[in-house]
């Protein structure tokens, strides 16, 4: 009961604070930092309603634990230490107490790097190494594999966001570092993928999953985050596309392939063992898959290609900003367009879920429960 | 595999290490850079903003610029693209931000980096008649038009000082006149007060090395 209540007020907390904190961006309350735009009472609500969720899944985790963790714990455990650390570090030093400017660089940049490889990131790799074992009806080979991707995801993740920062007005040796990290965080990421990939045995067992196809999905895209991010942080090539939508694609598809992907995997898993029956229109499902995967490839692919164009633009003195500014209007019409489309798959999945519960809550009344 | 205790004490290890290099370090040490004297007029660098020009940083914050501005001049060893676009006579360092209240250092350049525009734009009519409607003085600008930072009044008496010229589909109907807000001219002195031209011990500007 305690249980349930502490995280029923986390949840509130927390919805409560993400749609006042983005009333506040819109009536002109914006710290202007970047990923960090909530007012400071935002983040202490998000911070603070995270705690709650913290003390929830560790109570969870002392009930149910075993003594030994499972590969999916660790990162659910690993992931659940980071966040308050890193969200409470960054706005501390940025928007409560902003510590001199000159040093805000490199936390922003690490706060930037460190919430999406040490925070989102591991949550979905968690589900996908929770869920896939089951859905495939295999084991986890290799579990030294496993262990090595684990703690060099670990390492190199708080180190990864520097390569946003190459060239920057940071000291040179964090930019070395920037790129050391981009470069070297394909190999975690390559393990970690090549891991899980090689569960797959049938591949009917993969077609008539949904839940395993978003999983399998969520890891090629982990892949190519990888090669793009390493790619990106050579010096010669971020120095001519830093700045422009080629990075910007490797953020993209991090947030919308590689983490949002297992979590949809998770979500059409979960939901119908928690109501106790199937719940999803197959119609819906399918559709909200492939506009997904369609979007995000369009979207992704735009913004390399754009990005280039204009990166290799840009390195030309000789060529005015507007002249690049007309080039690459066209690729930014393209990418609406693709945007919209990844808008109509989360209303399709909206839908999906709203008949989902609905049903139920039909079928409850029917049988009078 | 792991047991607790072993898979908590690694996590925690293993974080500290960029937690202390990326944060601890550049709080200790860029934290505490100090403003040098100025040879030329006995003063300091980098400058410090006028009242105008810090409460335009909360403009410029709120308004979201970051979102396609960027303020750094990148090291020549990555690039020379910055320098010779004419951004900035030399490459931005820690030292540059001494003075800010938030580092705006940006991170897409879907419009021009701005460390130095208030020596390639030194006149504020400019800017006024820029953030109002980009694209009548800069053709094909993607900028967004701020107009809500202007006010559109009945003249009363003489025109102000402040009206803006403005021409064509953009003039107020006659008898009215476009003045900017205080956000506006607060915003604007921020701009103008974006330069850094100046030399630093660890970045000397080249003699007639000046933006092409």
């Amino acid at each position: 009961m305690l249980l349930r209540t502490l995280i029923i007020s986390a949840t509130v907390l927390w919805n409560l604070a993400v749609l006042l904190g983005t009333l506040a961006i819109f009536a002109g309350y914006s710290t202007g930092v970047e990923w960090l735009e909530y007012p400071g009472w935002a983040s202490a609500m998000l911070l603070l309603s995270f705690l709650l969720i913290g003390i929830w899944a560790v109570l969870l985790f002392d009930r149910r634990s075993t003594g030994r963790a499972e590969v999916a714990q660790w990162y659910l455990v690993a992931a659940f230490c980071w966040f308050p650390w890193v969200y409470g570090t960054a706005n501390l030093l940025l928007v409560w107490k902003p510590i001199q400017a000159s040093a805000q660089g490199p936390i922003q940049s690490w706060y930037c790097g460190s919430l999406l490889a040490l925070w989102l990131l591991p949550v979905a790799l968690a589900s996908a190494y929770a869920l896939l074992p089951r859905l495939l009806g295999n084991h986890l080979n290799r579990r030294h594999l496993a262990t090595l991707g684990f703690w060099m995801l670990l390492l190199l993740g708080g180190w990864n966001g520097m390569d946003r920062l190459i060239g920057g007005p940071v000291p040179a040796w964090m930019t070395s570092a920037g790129v050391v990290a981009g470069v070297l965080f394909l190999i975690p990421l390559f393990m970690i993928s090549i891991n899980l990939l090689g569960m797959v045995r049938k591949r009917a067992i993969v077609a008539g999953s949904i839940s395993c196809r978003f999983l399998l999905m969520g890891l090629y895209a982990l892949i190519t985050v990888g090669v793009i991010g390493a790619i990106a942080s050579l010096p010669d090539v971020s120095g001519a596309v830093r700045f422009t939508a080629f990075t910007e694609a490797k953020t993209q598809l991090l947030i919308l392939g590689a983490i949002s992907l297992p979590l949809f995997g998770l979500l059409y898993e979960s939901l119908p063992q928690l109501l106790g029956r199937d719940c999803w229109s197959p119609v819906l499902s399918g559709r909200h898959y492939i506009l997904t995967l369609v979007g995000l490839g369009m979207l992704v692919t735009l913004m390399l290609l754009g990005g280039l164009f204009t990166g290799l633009a840009l390195a030309d003195p000789t060529v005015s900003f507007l002249n690049i500014t007309s080039y690459s209007y066209p690729f930014h019409v393209m990418e609406c367009v693709a945007q919209l489309l990844l808008l109509i798959a989360a209303l399709i999945l909206g839908a999906n879920i709203t008949i989902a519960l609905a049903g139920d809550y039909l079928l409850n009344k029917k049988t009078g429960k | 595999m792991h047991r607790l205790p072993t898979l908590l004490s690694g996590i925690f290890l293993v974080f500290l290490t960029s937690w202390l290099g990326l944060v601890a370090y550049p709080s200790l040490q860029l934290g505490r850079l100090t403003p040098v004297a100025d040879a030329d007029n006995g003063g300091s660098l980098p400058p410090t903003y006028g009242g105008q020009a810090i409460a335009g940083q909360r403009i410029y914050a709120t308004e979201g610029c970051i979102s396609c501005h960027s303020q750094q001049v990148r090291q020549t060893s990555i690039t020379t693209s910055d320098v010779d676009r004419g951004w900035g006579v030399r490459p931005s360092v820690a030292r540059d931000y001494l003075r800010d209240s938030t580092a705006f250092l940006g991170s897409r350049r879907l419009g021009q980096d701005l460390s130095n525009v208030g020596v390639r734009r030194p006149d504020a009519k400019w800017h006024f008649i820029h953030l109002y409607h980009p694209s009548t003085v800069c053709e094909g600008s993607l900028m967004p038009c701020f107009s809500d930072l202007f006010l559109v009044r009945k003249i009363q008496g003489q025109k102000s000082d402040d009206a803006l010229n403005l021409t064509g589909e953009d003039a107020p109907k006659d008898g009215y006149e476009v003045i900017p807000t205080a956000d506006a001219k607060n915003l604007v002195a921020y701009l103008l007060s974006l330069r850094h031209d100046y030399p630093l011990p660890e970045a000397p500007v080249k003699k007639n090395g000046a933006a092409k």
